[in-house]
């Protein structure tokens, strides 16, 4: 259910329950010419949400250069921040030096690791992953033939089976996936049908349903949807920045 | 235009060092290609059709591409 951006978010009748605001964004592309755009939303934060995810691809080349301007653009913020890094955040090699000045701007970067936070009261859990690509049921890639494909599928594999680990081990009350590629293809939709293997897996689907997660965050399909669930029937939300066309979408959890 | 060109142009928005762009649409028509998507700021648009002209003298290049919003939400949505 979609509601106008209300400030008071008092525990309900009773006092057992606390909603928790996440807000989420993915795929800013972040370099020189960036900078200073998403600031003035960024800077109402504080007022609309508890903590702010990030779904990859922050950087356009994934240089160090553009992890400043991430961080000048998403450090200082009034609530935590964490991250996951995305592909083009890979491209030029410089993932420690990235990670480095995020984690140094007080962004929290996961891969293949988890979080655990106090919002409001309410250990919120982030469990984060890359992920990777190998498409969904029916029309997925195979650890078989040539070792480039074997590693491909290989990869994403273990990925998604750590992720696994860490959002089942999570002790929170509210557990939550953060990803770049998507974790179902419902969230694709949009997207040419011939590249959904290199927009996500279902083995991503699998750990999530794992827990199973509260929500999943992903980015990567910047022309796909931003509504889909898994198989188990958690809610995914893509928030890629071209398909949430603002500068971060919030979503309240009820716990 | 072949669609080996248009095979090109698809690798060129993504592999150029000055571009790095997945996520836009290389649409054929009838004496080019329409570049159709979403980018992050207006001198990556102009940027992306410098680069292309430069690349492919020969073919006509067309561009629509918006840079994407960024104004905070005024709705959330219950989980």
């Amino acid at each position: 259910m979609i509601e106008r951006m209300r400030e008071d978010r008092p525990k309900d009748g009773g006092g057992t329950t606390t909603a928790v605001r996440v807000a989420a964004v993915g795929d800013v592309h972040l370099d020189q010419d960036v900078v200073g755009r998403f600031r003035p939303a960024l800077d109402q934060l504080g007022d609309t949400a508890d903590v702010l995810l990030l779904a990859g691809d922050l950087t356009r080349h994934g240089t160090v250069d553009e992890a400043r301007c991430v961080a000048t653009e998403f450090g200082g913020l009034a609530v935590p921040v964490v991250a996951v890094l995305g592909n083009h955040d890979y491209h030029s090699d410089e993932v420690e030096g990235v990670t480095k000045i995020l984690t140094d701007a007080g962004i929290e970067v996961l891969e293949q690791s988890a979080t655990v936070l106090n919002l409001r009261g309410v250990r919120v859990g982030v469990a984060g992953a890359k992920g990777f690509g190998g498409g969904f049921a029916g029309r997925c890639g195979s650890e078989f033939g040539e070792p480039e494909m074997k590693a491909f599928i290989h990869h994403t594999r273990v990925m998604a089976d750590r992720l696994s680990e860490v959002l089942c081990g999570l002790d929170c009350d509210l557990p939550i996936a953060l990803l770049h590629y998507a974790p179902v293809p419902d969230t694709l939709v949009g997207e040419p049908l011939e590249i959904y293997p290199f927009l996500g897996s279902y083995l991503l689907g699998q750990a999530v349903d794992a827990a199973p997660a509260a929500l999943a965050i992903h980015g990567h399909a910047h022309a796909g949807t931003e509504r889909g669930t898994t198989p188990g029937g958690v809610k995914v939300r893509n928030v890629a920045h071209p398909v949430i066309r603002q500068a971060y979408s919030v979503y309240e959890l009820t716990v | 235009m072949d669609g080996n060109t248009e095979a090109e142009v698809q690798r060129l928005l993504a592999e150029h060092p000055q571009i790095a762009e997945q996520g836009i649409r290389v649409v054929p028509v009838a004496d080019g290609v329409m570049l159709v998507g979403d980018v992050e700021s207006a001198e990556r648009c102009a940027q992306i059709e410098s680069v292309l002209r430069a690349e492919f003298p020969d073919l006509s290049i067309r561009c629509d591409l918006a840079v994407i919003r960024v104004h905070p939400p005024q709705e959330v949505e219950k989980i």
